[in-house]
Parts: C-alpha cells; sequence; structure tokens
C-alpha cells in the first residue's frame, strides 16, 4: 500500500508530512522548503504558478494572484468573512448561486479548485521526494469549520487527484503530534497563534476519540501584527534619529520589514539585537545608516498587549467548554508566533504549567495528520511500541552522589556497563545500590535495591575493577550485575517494575529534578572537590612514604603543612577554601614529584615507578571511576 | 486461574511473527544506519548553506557601501585596498559555488526574482528595471531570490 500523505492546508502557507519507519516526517517542496506558501497565480503567459514562485510576483498581477482562498471555502457569498474579503482582497470575487467564485486570467473558479492546485502541487512533489505514487491523504482543518467548510476542503483533495480519507481538525493533529490521544479522559488546551490568525481549542481525550469542546480565536491576530508592531517603533526610532519617514520608501520600507522580522527571531533567544542596515536612505548630506538595539524587554513592551488579546478568546473557550484553566492537563503551542518566550511565558502563567514546545510549531498539524495516515495505514500500530525508562537508573557512587548508567528517555531495551573501583585499601567488599531519579544525590532519589559483591582480593584504593551493568529488557525488568574482573566473581538483582511509577509519581520526580537543580549541582561539586581532596592527600602521603629518604624533612615540612591544612577544611563545607587547599597542596607535591621523576630516571626504579603513575591528580576517563564501596562488616 | 495452553500450530505462528518483527529490526537498524550517512553528508551541506545565506545580506551592504563613494575619491588608493577586498569575498562565494545573478532587463522569472514593487514603463513591460538585491544560486537552488522592480505597460491616460 502507497503511503498516506499528512497535509496541513494552511491560510497562507502548507506543510506535508509522512510516516516513515513509524516516526512523522516533514516532507519538503520542489524548491526544497518545509513548508509552501498557499498562493495560486496564472501569469501573463498563461502559466500557472503555485507556492513561493506566485507569491513572488503577486505585486505584479495582483488580480491573478489568489492567497487567502481558506478563507472563502466552503462559504457563501453572504457570509460576513466573505463579504470582508471583497473588501480587502485584490482579486475579483464573484457570487455564483449561493456561494462564491473567484476570477483568474478571466476564468472563474470555485474555492476548491484554488485549493486543489495547491495540494496538487503538494502530492506531485511529495511523489518526488518520496519515489512513490501518493493517491491517499489526510486532510486538516480549523476545529470550527463547518460541514459545508470540510466537504468544499474534501471536495479540493479529490480536484487533486487525492483520495481523502480522512478530514481532521487541525488541534486535534497537534495534539496527535504530541501522542495525547492515549492520555485517557484528560483535557488538552491547543494555543495556535499563526501568521495571521489565532485559535484555541480545548479537547477532550476519551477511550477512542478525541472530542473538540470548544474553540475560540481571533481571526485576524497573529504573528504579521507582531512585525508591523516592530517595524513601526524603527521607524519612529530612526525619525528620531535622522530626521528621515522611511514609510513613504518602498524599498527602504522592505529592508526595515525584513530586519523587524529578524529581530524578532533573534529575540527569541537573545536578550538583545542589533538592527544594523548601513546605506538604508540617502539624504542632502549624504547616505545614513540604521543602527539601533533593540531588546527582549523593549520588544515585549511593544507586543505586550498583542499577546494579551489572545486571553479573551482563551477565557471563553475555557467557558464555553465548561473546564477551569485547573483541569487542563496538556497545553499545546501551534503557529510560529508562539516560540516568542514572551507568548510562551504568559501561557504557562496562565495554566500554572509548562506548555508543550518539543515539536516545532509550524510543522506540528502536519505531523498530527501524518501520525493519523500512520494509524489509517497500519503502520503505527503495525510498529513495535518501543517504551522508553522514564527515569534515569543509576548506582550510588563516592559521597553519595548519583551516577548515572542509564539516561532516562533511553529507548528500552537497552544495557550499559561501567567500571567502579574500591574507595579504600584492602577494601574486601562493595555494595551496589540501585537508584532512580534525577536527581544528583543518591539519596534523593527512589532506592530500587541493593547488593553486596565480596571476596574482593586486598589491593590498594582504586585498584579492583567491578563491572558493574545495568540491563532492561522490553518489559521494564532491569537486571543489575556486579561483577570483579580479578575473580569473576559475580552478584546480581533483578528488579521489576522500575518503569511502574504512575505517571503522577514519574513527574513529580522530574519536577523535584527541576527544583532542586541548583542546589543539587552545588552539593554534587562540593562533594567531587571533597572526593578529590581525599584522593590528593592519599596519594600525597602515600608518595612521600614510598619516596623514603629521598625527600630531605625540609622538602616534606611545607607539604605536610599544605596537607594538613586541606585536612582541615576537607570536610567542610567551603567550595573556595577547599579548591585553594587543594591547589596549593597540589602546587607543593609536584615540585617533588618531579624529584621523583628526575630520580627515577636515574636509577630506573621499576617500583617506583609504578607509584608514580599513579600519581595522575586527574583520571582518564577509560580509568576506574571510584564508588563509595565502603566497607561492610 | 489456569492458563490456557497454546496449539504448537499458535506457538509456530507466534514464533514466525517474532521472527518477523525481529528481522523487521535488524533491517531497520541497518537502513537507519545507512540514512544517518546520507543525513550527515546532507546535514553538512545545509549548515554550510545556513551560513552562506548569513553573509548574503553583508555582501550586500557592502556593495550599497562601494556605490557610495565620492567621484573626486574614486581613484585613492585606500579605496582600491577596499576594491580588493571585495573581491577576496567575492572569490570566498565562487569557491563556494555561489552564483549571483539579476540584472536590468532580465526577463521577469518568479522562479528566481522577487518583485518588490512595479513601475510603468513600456518599453520595459515584464522585465526588471531595477535590481535591489542580487540573487543567489548554488548548484541548482536558489539560495536567495533576487528582489527586483518589474515594467509595467503605462496606463493610457
Amino acid at each position: 500500500m502507497s503511503k498516506i500523505l499528512g497535509i496541513d492546508l494552511g491560510t497562507t502557507n502548507s506543510c506535508m508530512a509522512i510516516i516513515e519507519g513509524g516516526q512523522p516526517k516533514v516532507l519538503e517542496n520542489a524548491e526544497g522548503n518545509r513548508t509552501t506558501p498557499s498562493v495560486v497565480a496564472i501569469n501573463k503567459n498563461g502559466e500557472r504558478l503555485v507556492g513561493a514562485a506566485a507569491k513572488r510576483q503577486a505585486v505584479t498581477n495582483p488580480e491573478n494572484t489568489l492567497y487567502s482562498i481558506k478563507r472563502l471555502i466552503g462559504r457563501r457569498f453572504e457570509d460576513a468573512e466573505v463579504q470582508d474579503a471583497v473588501k480587502t482582497l485584490p482579486y475579483k470575487l464573484v457570487k455564483s448561486g449561493n456561494n462564491v467564485k473567484v476570477e483568474m486570467n478571466g476564468k472563474e473558479h470555485t474555492p476548491q479548485e484554488i485549493s486543489a492546485m495547491i495540494l496538487a502541487k503538494m502530492k506531485s512533489d511529495a511523489e518526488s521526494k518520496t519515489g512513490e505514487t501518493i493517491t491517499d491523504a489526510v486532510i486538516t482543518v480549523p476545529a470550527y469549520f463547518d460541514d459545508s467548510e470540510r466537504k468544499a476542503t474534501k471536495e479540493a483533495g479529490e480536484i487533486a487527484g487525492l483520495n481523502v480519507k480522512r478530514i481532521i481538525n487541525e488541534p486535534t493533529a497537534a495534539a496527535l503530534a504530541y501522542g495525547f490521544e492515549a492520555k485517557k479522559d484528560e483535557k488538552i488546551a491547543v494555543y495556535d497563534l499563526g501568521g495571521g490568525t489565532f485559535d484555541i481549542s480545548i479537547l477532550e481525550v476519551s477511550e477512542d476519540t478525541v472530542e473538540v469542546k470548544a474553540t475560540n480565536g481571533d481571526t485576524h491576530l497573529g504573528g504579521d501584527d507582531f512585525d508591523t508592531e516592530i517595524i513601526n517603533w524603527i521607524l519612529k526610532e530612526f525619525e528620531n534619529q535622522e530626521g528621515v519617514d522611511l514609510s513613504k520608501d518602498p524599498l527602504a520600507l522592505q529592508r526595515v520589514k525584513e530586519s523587524a522580522e529578524k529581530a524578532k527571531i533573534e529575540l527569541s533567544t537573545a536578550q538583545q539585537t542589533e538592527i544594523n542596515q548601513p546605506f538604508i536612505t540617502s539624504g542632502d548630506d549624504g547616505p545614513k545608516h540604521m543602527v539601533m538595539t533593540l531588546t527582549r524587554a523593549k520588544l515585549e513592551d511593544l507586543v505586550g498587549p498583542l499577546v494579551e488579546k489572545t486571553f479573551e478568546p482563551l477565557k471563553k473557550a475555557l467557558a464555553d467548554a465548561s473546564v477551569e484553566k485547573g483541569d487542563i492537563k496538556e497545553i499545546v503551542l501551534v503557529g510560529g508566533q508562539t516560540r516568542m518566550p514572551l507568548v510562551q511565558q504568559k501561557v504557562e502563567e496562565f495554566f500554572g504549567k509548562k506548555p508543550h514546545t518539543g515539536v516545532n510549531p509550524d510543522e506540528v498539524v502536519a505531523m498530527g495528520a501524518a501520525v493519523q495516515a500512520g494509524v489509517l495505514q497500519g503502520d503505527v500500530k503495525d510498529v513495535l511500541l518501543l517504551d522508553v525508562t522514564p527515569l534515569s537508573l543509576g548506582i550510588e557512587t563516592m559521597g553519595g552522589v548519583m551516577t548515572r548508567l542509564i539516561e532516562r528517555n533511553a529507548t528500552i531495551p537497552t544495557s550499559k556497563s561501567q567500571i567502579f573501583s574500591t574507595a579504600a585499601d584492602n577494601q574486601p567488599s562493595v555494595e551496589i545500590k540501585v537508584y532512580q531519579g534525577e536527581r544528583e544525590m543518591a539519596e534523593d532519589n527512589k532506592q530500587l535495591g541493593r547488593f553486596m559483591l565480596d571476596g574482593i582480593p586486598p589491593a590498594p584504593r582504586g585498584v579492583p575493577q567491578v563491572e558493574v551493568t545495568y540491563d532492561i529488557d522490553a518489559n521494564g525488568i532491569l537486571n543489575v550485575k556486579a561483577v570483579d574482573k580479578a575473580t569473576n566473581k559475580e552478584q546480581k538483582i533483578t528488579i521489576s517494575g522500575s518503569t511502574g511509577l504512575s505517571e503522577d509519581e514519574v513527574e513529580k520526580m522530574k519536577k523535584d529534578a527541576e527544583d532542586h537543580a541548583e542546589e543539587d549541582k552545588k552539593k554534587k561539586e562540593l562533594i567531587e572537590l571533597q572526593n578529590l581532596a581525599d584522593t590528593l592527600i592519599h596519594t600525597t602521603e602515600k608518595a612521600l612514604k614510598d619516596a623514603g629518604d629521598k625527600v630531605t624533612e625540609e622538602e616534606r615540612k611545607p607539604i605536610i603543612e599544605k596537607m594538613e591544612a586541606l585536612k582541615g577544611v576537607k570536610d567542610g563545607k567551603d567550595v573556595e577554601a577547599l579548591k585553594k587547599a587543594s591547589e596549593e597542596l597540589s602546587e607543593e607535591i609536584q615540585k617533588i614529584g618531579e624529584k621523583l621523576y628526575t630520580q627515577n630516571d636515574d636509577n630506573k626504579d621499576n617500583t617506583d615507578q609504578k607509584t608514580a603513575e599513579g600519581q595522575g591528580e586527574e583520571q582518564k576517563k577509560d580509568e576506574p571511576v571510584e564508588a563509595e564501596f565502603t566497607e561492610k562488616k | 486461574m489456569v492458563q490456557k495452553k497454546k496449539s504448537p500450530k499458535e506457538i509456530l505462528a507466534e514464533r514466525d511473527k517474532y521472527l518477523a518483527g525481529w528481522q523487521r529490526a535488524q533491517a531497520d537498524y541497518v537502513n537507519l544506519q545507512k540514512e544517518m550517512e546520507e543525513n550527515r553528508s546532507k546535514y553538512a551541506a545545509y549548515a554550510k548553506q545556513d551560513i552562506l545565506e548569513e553573509i548574503l545580506p553583508i555582501i550586500d551592504h557592502f556593495e550599497e557601501g562601494l556605490k557610495h563613494i565620492p567621484k573626486d575619491q574614486k581613484k585613492e588608493s585606500w579605496i582600491t585596498g577596499i576594491e580588493h577586498i571585495k573581491k577576496q569575498l567575492d572569490d570566498f562565494c565562487g569557491r563556494q559555488g555561489l552564483e549571483s545573478f539579476g540584472k536590468k532587463g532580465d526577463e521577469f522569472d518568479p522562479e528566481k526574482h522577487e518583485a518588490l514593487s512595479q513601475e510603468e514603463n513600456d518599453k520595459m513591460e515584464g522585465k526588471v528595471i531595477k535590481v535591489v538585491k542580487k540573487g543567489y544560486i548554488r548548484g541548482e537552488k536558489v539560495i536567495r531570490p533576487a528582489q527586483v522592480v518589474v515594467g509595467s505597460k503605462a496606463k493610457k491616460k
């Protein structure tokens, strides 16, 4: 069976995706772009243009360039939206029966036919991209589309040669892209702020359906309005600086528009950006340059009221759905404008929880359409559903640190090994404590089990090699095994239900880790420093002992002093003092270290050489990591 | 509760299903590796294109700046030096496979040109009468369309 194409047929841009290897994937069009402008034109030579090419020639051919056709599809000529369009759109709209038709190159077309031209381009681009014939599609429509608008959209698909397997709601598609169809009895809000329109939908997922409980919005509010605010600010700022009004100069205005859009995008990640357009215009006194700084704070000042405007429809939608905002379990963001940190922050403030942002908001609807397509073609069902571990799994090591072996979100089945060693000389046994969670200190995580591996032959600390292996099978059962490499003695434990935490528990643990991230980091840093200090003291003592009379009393004295100083602060909490004392001791010991090396070179004493090797301050990656395998009696 | 025993037929069917699934998974993995290799080189090309796209506005501004050299200074040697720097930049673009296009008199082609506005000009109808920003092409791909002003038939008075 051929692939089913998922299509987000948008007002300004359209996007398509397919399922590949069980995952939705956006397909690029023939021009190599991930979205296609929903614009159709016939040029003076009678050629039909669709997409970017049609958009680029719009100003030369406004009466034969059709855009925003989605505002007309399936509507009656008398509808307010159509009457509005008659006044604002540059192409001609005519009444045909009760319905509306558009004129292009002297010929009348139904809106379905125009949408079909866009769909036909997407179909043919998808075919050349995948090398397969595409006959079936899933197309998305706004949740507020009525029967006639849905029917017309389906017709458009059929005219384009596509068998429309299903028409689905855009917010539903967005929820599907996040896999929320599995969230039984949950309420989801989909906040869609696109280029020209704002839609809010409240969904309810039940046993086998995703129902749109309410929808609201503003058909004339979107990213373009945000751009306009920035453009106006730049123009005013420039007029203040240079006394020139650029709004009358179309070519300069074009540059201002481009830099406004660029600034907006940059301010999603940076705190400030420079708008730098040299030679933007020429005055009597020579060329003029536009150089100004726009900060994120200023931008938020400018567009704040626009973001606020989205909350009125949002509250109405909640009221219509009889849902409290606290009942909303998931919030999905759709549309490029939702990349703006202010939008995300305001939405988070309103709902009191973080919205989902993992999927590209320009593509999330097409991705969801592909997911639906995958379900229809059986792909998604057939693929073995691979689970992931919701939380990291690790072992407690020296100082109570959580050392992760399997990171969270690892796809299972999986297995990981790491070599650990002893923390004390002649330590006969190690204790393996298995923990689950995201906190940096083991004790803050959940202990799943523990066991001892004993019979380790006497050896200095750091020498024995104990290989610990974590293995999770497809059912989420964790096997932990520890092997002493010297004796091949092994000990293991099986923990079932390591993934059996309820969703609330997992969420709580993740949130805990987030809340404590800073303090945990500091704690871990301190312990790592303490461990390092401990190793340093140990190696120093050993080096002095091994060196015997090669090191004079005079040379010993400052080292012992520094070592005592380090011992004094080692168990304290003062990070700076600890760092300083460690550095000082390390400097001091290096002095005699050099001496030991040079002497060794002279007399080629093998045993001394070995000791010197063990004194390296930093451990290489593949060398054993010291673990807290304290002696148990 | 007693577990229902499976018939040999069922067990065989199950075995075939698992074997097929396992083989598929192995094949998927091999294919994924191949695809990753392919994607790696594709992404490298993409990343390069990203950087090139960012350089284009700087070249635009450079060229715009050069246009503003006062006539009486054009022959001065510091200007010549700056022109040499510009040439280095052009050579760099050439080595990356970037070619600029768009000049006055070209037939307007929306695959390559973006019309910013049009001006009445009978002789130049449907032709480019001004290039605001040059376009760039790399291989077959238009990296950036040229921004142009297009001539249109003069309206009868």
